[in-house]
């Protein structure tokens, strides 16, 4: 195939994809009813479009590089590289704090979401990204953070403020616990290992009904609570608004972005990365490696039981369906996507994964009237491809930070 | 004798499981790599064969002849899989054959998202059934007709079924020229290449056969289960995965083995009159632990006086157990909890494979530790 012209490259693919998806695509219907449909070539096309359109991407990219290129070393060289990334932090800081004023609630809800997987993209990143230990269990410490809140608010009638380093400590020591096993395996054996905690945490959730309500979550009339007598998880922290959430979110990813960035150039954040690209090294260099997997982990799980906490306290009822397996692969894909190890790559991937078919819901009509599908629906479809094609195109990400290349593959010599 | 029922029931789902957990033994064996999207492909052939017998009842064949429009679907079903088998092979994983560990991971990740999604976003979203009219001249055929314990044609089936096509597997790889090409293959990819193997054309076939065994693996499990949901990949998919592991991965016997015997624990663990044996043998394994690591410090060179001990000691109690019916407080209550529920039906699956990657990450068969654990 190699040897076939790249623009004709693209409608070779996309004939093998309709014949190779016919099955799956084109027959539709049960039993008698069954029948064979042209979906097959609908889907050839979409590859078709979708191909030329990423040429079309690459080579757009290829001619504005340099121009981007200039216009950031002559604005660097206008205000200095400092000034300019101040500017640039204050006014995103700005525009977030008055997005509350500004959009509708519905959007507050969104942006509170958002800023929630924000948090939990930015821990995992601790992990992932400079710690090189791939989790796939990642929703399970966020539950268990979730869980913490809402079973001591329903018992013990405790309120939001207590709550939240409470749920912190409990997804941190569900970390040390995930990282006792990290100290005998790498790689893919780890990664499973945390899908299975996670998938086993799911489990629980869902059998233990005496504690968590099953599957129809809490608050829930079979558990007698304090709470659900007089008020809600929501009122327990004396926040009514959704903007006081949203402003509460929006706190906690800016100490996690100022403490994760403190951490990632201090000593524990340099040792982190030296184990990633090569542990033994690093272990006769003098680090700790046991030590420094374990408080890697405890300090991602912290994060994403603080959001856990949050996100029951803004959306006041839960069900383990909300830490399903996929919501692991969803935060991963954040991570992945804006580019490991890179703080504001994540926080875009965040905003992308999570905002962006958010937006593409509201505007299904417009979609509609133009003839185009409802991209939503097939939002974790694309999620996946795109998985793959970063992995295989950029590895680093979006926007990652080519100190990982050594790491995830790209190009050899980037060291 | 109502165990034996169990017994049966978790032979027949661990053989369904040997079957998937050989296309991850294989892929890991010559990659190195867990072909995460495994289960979707799995799922898939359910699916391809579903929609074929749909369309053979359309056209009137299963009323004419069910078991051929059942062998039909079959081959097509296996037909398709080893083309998408062998076309993610292609575009998934070949490009990433040199990087470093984690993104292959990744990538096959999103491969089995974007799989899941698709037969989701192409099919309806409710479970996708075989028709009675093509399942019932084998389901229900029952040997002894009436009785607590009997077997299905249907079972009977898929019991010869798996294991014909796990006995060719295994003469296939150890006798012909291909299989010796897989084994060079997984032994040494650089020196099976410098000695004129063309390892790309192996590594595809390594894919088409795991697949072809998925498609057959995940027809059996439609016509078992009689229905099929997009995401019925991950699950058994995760549990043939705990199979190749807890049979050594890499090793093909083991695969087998390590689905049998995962079958079996799982359905046994339901059976009620069985959890006296269940928690004595429990109880034995906990004694045996602390006893043989408790000895190692005392007496680090006798190993065989070591084994002895714990072994009689943990299996004194275990007799003991069963035949004065005694009770211990807080872990007897703990197993009568755990036991029998049906969720944590999956929960022991991964229960078991979170414990073997900790403490024997080659598994009951495996000889050698590889270099990536």
């Amino acid at each position: 195939m190699s040897r076939v012209h790249p623009l004709l490259r693209v409608p070779l693919i996309a004939a093998i994809a309709a014949v190779v998806g016919f099955p799956i695509l084109s027959i539709q219907g049960d039993g008698p009813a069954a029948r064979i449909t042209l979906r097959a070539l609908t889907f050839g096309g979409w590859v078709l479009a979708a191909g030329y359109g990423l040429m079309l991407i690459r080579f757009m990219y290829r001619i504005f590089e340099e121009p981007i290129d200039d216009v950031r070393t002559a604005a660097m060289s206008l205000f200095g590289k400092r000034r300019v990334g101040l500017v640039l932090v204050c006014a995103l800081l700005v525009g977030a704090a008055v997005f509350p004023s500004v959009m509708s609630r519905q959007h507050v809800s969104l942006g509170f979401e958002t800023l929630i997987y924000m948090t939990l993209a930015l821990g995992l990143n601790v992990i992932v990204g400079y710690g090189g230990l791939l989790v796939l269990g990642y929703a399970g410490f966020w539950a268990i953070g979730a869980y913490t809140f809402a079973i001591l608010a329903l018992r013990w009638d405790v309120n939001m403020w207590v709550a939240l380093p409470l749920g912190g400590l409990a997804a941190m020591l569900a970390g040390l616990l995930v990282g006792l096993p990290s100290l005998r395996l790498r790689g893919d054996y780890l990664a499973i290992v945390t899908l299975g905690f996670g998938e086993v945490v799911w489990y629980l959730l869902k059998t233990e009904a005496e504690f968590t309500g099953g599957e129809m979550g809490l608050p829930n009339s079979s558990i007698k609570g304090r709470l659900q007598d007089h008020t809600s998880f929501m009122n327990s922290g004396n926040l009514t608004e959704a903007s006081e959430y949203y402003w509460l979110a929006l706190a906690l990813v800016i100490i996690a972005v100022y403490v994760i960035y403190r951490v990632e150039r201090s000593r524990v954040g340099r040792a982190l990365v030296a184990m990633r690209e090569d542990e033994t090294a690093a272990r006769c260099m003098g680090i700790n490696t046991i030590r420094l997997k374990l408080s890697a982990f405890a300090f991602a799980a912290m994060w994403a039981g603080f959001a856990g906490v949050l996100w029951v306290a803004k959306i006041d009822f839960i069900n383990p369906n909300y830490f399903r397996f996929y919501e692991s692969i969803l935060i991963l894909a954040m991570v992945v996507l804006g580019g490991l190890g890179s703080i504001p790559g994540v926080m875009i991937g965040a905003i992308i994964v999570n905002a962006g078919p958010a937006l593409l819901r509201e505007n299904a009509d417009w979609f509609e009237s133009h003839g185009l599908p409802d991209f939503q629906a097939y939002r974790l479809l694309i999620f996946g491809a795109a998985l793959v094609a970063l992995m295989i195109f950029r590895p680093q990400g979006l926007f990652g930070s080519a100190r990982l290349r050594v790491h995830m593959g790209g190009s050899k010599d980037a060291s | 004798v109502a165990g034996l029922q169990y017994l049966i029931n978790g032979i027949v789902e661990g053989s369904i499981y040997a079957l998937i957990a050989l296309g991850y033994t294989m892929v890991y064996g010559i990659l190195g790599m867990i072909n995460f999207a495994h289960g979707e492909i799995f799922m898939l052939g359910a699916y391809v064969g579903i929609l074929a017998i749909g369309l053979f009842m359309s056209w009137g064949l299963v009323l004419i002849c069910a078991p051929l429009a059942i062998l039909l679907a079959i081959a097509f079903a296996v037909l398709v899989c080893s083309v998408w088998g062998a076309a993610l092979e292609r575009i998934a994983y070949r490009p990433l054959r040199n990087a470093p560990t984690l993104s292959p991971l990744i990538c096959a990740i999103g491969a089995s998202f974007f799989l899941w999604n698709l037969v989701m976003v192409c099919q309806e979203k409710e479970p996708k059934s075989i028709p009675d009219e093509a399942r019932s001249w084998l389901a229900d055929v029952r040997f002894p007709e009436h009785g607590p314990v009997g077997i299905t044609l249907l079972e009977i089936g898929i019991l010869v079924t798996s294991f014909l096509m796990m006995g060719g597997l295994f003469f296939f790889i150890n006798y012909t020229r291909l299989g010796k090409a897989m084994r060079a293959t997984a032994q040494d990819r650089t020196m099976a290449s410098l000695v004129g193997i063309p390892i790309n054309r192996v590594i595809a076939a390594t894919f088409v056969i795991g697949s072809g065994l998925a498609a057959v693996a995940g027809m059996m499990f439609a016509m078992y289960a009689s229905a099929m949901h997009y995401y019925d990949g991950y699950l058994p998919g995760m549990k043939a995965f705990t199979a190749a592991v807890l049979g050594g991965i890499g090793n093909v016997l083991g695969a087998m083995l390590g689905g049998l015997t995962l079958g079996i624990v799982e359905n046994l663990a339901m059976w009620e009159g069985g959890r006296v044996y269940a928690s004595a043998l429990i109880l034995g394994i906990i004694i045996l632990c602390v006893v043989f690591f408790t000895l190692r410090s005392r007496m680090p060179k006798a190993r065989l006086m070591r084994w002895l001990a714990a072994c009689g000691i943990a299996i004194g109690v275990g007799t003991l157990k069963v035949t004065l019916e005694f009770e211990v407080p807080v872990f007897d209550d703990f197993l009568n909890h755990v036991l029998g529920r049906a969720d944590y039906k999956h929960v022991y699956a991964f229960m078991i494979l979170m414990l073997v990657l900790i403490f024997r990450p080659r598994g009951i068969l495996g000889e050698r530790v590889s270099e990536r654990v």
